[in-house]
């Protein structure tokens, strides 16, 4: 295979990180884990990497955040090359994985003290960026608690303020809400939209889409080491079926108001919820009349939230159909 | 100026360490315990059966005449005809000068045949009036040295031999007297025969004439394995890193890999110094106070320092090589534990070097746990220094250099 040109710096002047031609095969394995994978990250966007597990997604993020030195393919983050400038893109880059990766006998402090250390942050700012990371993360009654002590979602806190100690360029976020109630992944996503919102460039996985549309500006989606798609977030949010609007009632309707929201296109759920055709706001407003005239309060409303997972889901199977043809 | 990364991690494993108690309780509470039982249960034992260097080893002898006598000459003669031990002739040492050759354990025993021994004979024999009011309980007539791991055995066998030929030779003495005797000549007044031996060990323990205790042979038998036992909690701590995703978090980060590995050593290497220290301790008072021997710490302090910093550092070679070749807990904790209590086994820890056959002696040679406890012995017993332990240090010095040398090799190929 012919080694790809490597993309000079100045390819993409606003890109926070350009990935060109990467491939990557762990040794003893029959199959790469990464094939010619090329993308950009615009500077200060958020990027939603996105693929069923074994995808090749945490060796894409071991290569992007410096844990693995490229050998095929080039990645260059801000204008460095991990290739031959490895530490200095080391030393821009943050990883909150998704393991909790800190030491639960420590204090939240004193895994804060010990990270700032490994970072060598300068001994005159390290307070000041400790206090902005627990900050942006809420955990200022729980600095002096043992980290094994701290329930899911603290500790997912944790990890994410580690990762933001040394003020990070670039911040690699994997999955950093999975297996946590929904409070503290409110405060873990809001917390990613203010780092966003600061200037940091982020690259996201979740296997939650609703927060990959609420923080990402583009996705791409990999399998089997391959991209299979990628492009702007609206892009995905508009393809496929029209948008379905959801209703959940607060209480049971009567036969006659099922029976004139059927015939209007409602499809049932449960008793009490149902979802419908709205592919415009003017169709929106229609249903919620309805339901006025009819005397049936709302107690959920939601639009196009499963747009994505579709498109998400419809891609990922016919990749994985046109594989079982190929082979 | 920026935070070290190196003083980061070593307060880090400091930390991880203190409340680390499973771990702490292994390394201190499992010697602690071993050293109060073995010392307790075996001090008879040793008490019957004082060294370590055994019989089957060969029984080594000199001979110090100081008298240079004809009749010193033929207890010379007598006494080297014995062909159970093996002699060393020809070089008649000075007192001193043996007794330092044999205090080092290059001779088993030493015979001294003290000035006068010749005059001495003939007067005991023919009831001569004696010279000085002091003999009238008349001093020893040979000194017998012994060596601080001579068999109890060997000691009261080859005494005996010594006994039976003085008498014998007295005997002779007086017979040739008694032959030359004329009518009428009083016969010599009876006289209370004191031991014609004096055992002087070359031990030099607080009672005088003590042999070396039981709890002089545990604790630092007890002690090395301790040190070394420090795998066990060292080796997991990595492989805790690994499973937590701590060490992928810290490539992450340009925090060196010897930074790393250093920040670990350091801690458990104070605890195997604090290990020494309380090991020691408790030889010295908690042994006696249920009853023990106590332990006497001799030897030089610098060399003694050595002897500790030289086994912890093999053992954190061992256990940093333990680390970067397992994969899981399990796999560290089979490997160090399992490791330990063979190297222990052979090296005679746990079963004394003296009571194996030759074969497994021969093995015991190549246990860094034997360089350990020969060093720790050679202070302890002979009160050497350090041009006594150099082969030790420098073998278990060796073997931390290339276990760790492999360990980064391996740690660097993983990266």
């Amino acid at each position: 295979m012919q080694e790809p040109a490597t993309i000079r710096s100045d390819a993409a002047p606003d890109a926070a990180i350009a990935v060109s031609h990467l491939s990557w095969r762990y040794p003893r394995s029959d199959r790469p884990a990464l094939s010619d994978i090329s993308f950009t990250v615009a500077a200060g966007s958020c990027f939603g990497l996105l693929g069923p597990n074994g995808a090749g997604k945490s060796t894409l993020f071991s290569l992007l955040s410096g844990i693995r030195r490229p050998r095929q393919g080039e990645i260059i983050v801000a204008g460095l090359s991990a290739k031959s400038q490895l530490r200095q893109v080391r030393a821009i880059s943050g990883l909150a994985p998704q393991d909790f990766a800190f030491y639960p006998a420590l204090t939240g402090a004193e895994n804060l003290d010990f990270f700032a250390g490994a970072y060598g942050l300068e001994k005159a700012a390290w307070r000041q960026r400790r206090d902005e990371a627990v900050a942006t993360c809420e955990l200022g009654d729980h600095l002096n608690k043992r980290a094994d002590a701290y329930s899911g979602g603290l500790k997912r806190r944790l990890n994410l303020a580690i990762a933001l100690l040394h003020r990070p360029r670039v911040l690699y976020l994997d999955e950093p809400t999975v297996g946590i109630d929904a409070r503290s992944r409110r405060t873990i996503v809001e917390a990613v939209a203010q780092i966003r919102k600061a200037g940091t460039t982020i690259v996201y996985t979740s296997h939650y889409m609703e927060e990959v549309e609420a923080l990402c500006d583009q996705i791409c989606i990999v399998n089997n080491g391959r991209i299979v798609s990628q492009g702007p977030i609206a892009h995905y949010q508009q393809a496929g079926d029209p948008g379905r609007l959801f209703i959940r009632l607060v209480t049971l309707p009567d036969d006659a108001a099922r029976a004139e929201l059927t015939n209007a296109g409602a499809r049932w759920s449960t008793p009490q919820a149902f979802d419908a055709p709205a592919d415009n706001t003017a169709v929106m407003g229609k249903w919620l009349d309805t339901l006025a005239r009819l005397g049936l309060g709302a107690a959920q409303v939601r639009y196009g939230e499963s747009r994505l997972e579709k498109v998400y889901i419809d891609l990922i199977s016919e990749d994985v159909a046109d594989e079982g043809k190929a082979a | 100026m920026k935070r070290s990364g190196f003083l980061a991690s070593l307060v880090k494993e400091a930390r991880l360490l203190l409340r680390d108690v499973h771990g702490l309780a292994l390394l201190f509470l499992m010697p602690t315990i071993f050293i109060l039982v073995m010392s307790l249960a075996l001090q008879d034992v040793f008490a019957a059966r004082a060294g370590s260097r055994p019989a089957s080893a060969g029984v080594k002898v000199e001979i110090s005449d100081a008298d240079g006598t004809d009749a010193s000459r033929e207890l010379a003669r007598r006494l080297t005809s014995l062909k159970a031990f093996a002699w060393t002739t020809n070089a008649n040492p000075p007192r001193e000068m043996l007794a330092k050759t044999v205090k080092a354990g290059t001779q088993t025993f030493g015979i001294v045949i003290p000035a006068g021994y010749g005059k001495q004979l003939v007067k005991s024999a023919t009831g001569e009036a004696l010279s000085a009011p002091s003999e009238a309980t008349r001093p020893a007539d040979v000194e017998v040295l012994v060596a601080p791991d001579a068999e109890k055995r060997s000691e009261i066998i080859f005494t005996a031999a010594v006994r039976s030929l003085l008498g014998a030779q007295r005997m002779d003495t007086a017979l040739a007297a008694f032959s030359q005797r004329k009518p009428g000549d009083a016969a010599p007044p009876p006289r209370e025969e004191a031991d014609p031996v004096h055992v002087t060990y070359t031990y030099d323990a607080a009672v005088a004439g003590a042999s070396p205790s039981a709890v002089q042979q545990n604790v630092p038998a007890w002690l090395v394995f301790s040190i070394f036992f420090v795998a066990v909690p060292f080796s997991q701590t990595f492989i805790r890193e690994r499973d937590l995703g701590t060490q992928r978090r810290l490539r992450t980060t340009n925090l060196s890999a010897a930074s790393q590995i250093f920040g670990k050593l350091i801690p458990y290497y104070g605890v195997n110094q604090v290990q020494i220290v309380l090991m020691f301790l408790i030889g010295m008072f908690a042994v006696p106070a249920l009853g023990g021997e106590a332990l006497q710490v001799r030897g030089d302090p610098f060399a003694l320092a050595l002897m500790g910093a030289a086994v912890s550092f093999a053992a954190l070679g061992l256990a940093l090589l333990i680390a970067s070749i397992a994969r899981t807990t399990e796999q560290a904790s089979m490997m160090s534990a399992l490791g330990n209590i063979i190297l222990g086994a052979f090296g005679g820890i746990m079963v004394p070097r003296f009571v194996m056959p030759e074969s497994m002696r021969a093995l015991s040679g190549f246990s860094p746990m034997a360089w350990g406890l020969d060093g720790f012995l050679e202070l302890l017993l002979h009160g050497g220094g350090v041009g006594d332990i150099l082969p030790e240090v420098a073998k278990l010095g060796a073997l931390g250099l290339v276990a760790i040398a492999i360990a980064l090799a391996l740690h660097r190929r993983q990266e």
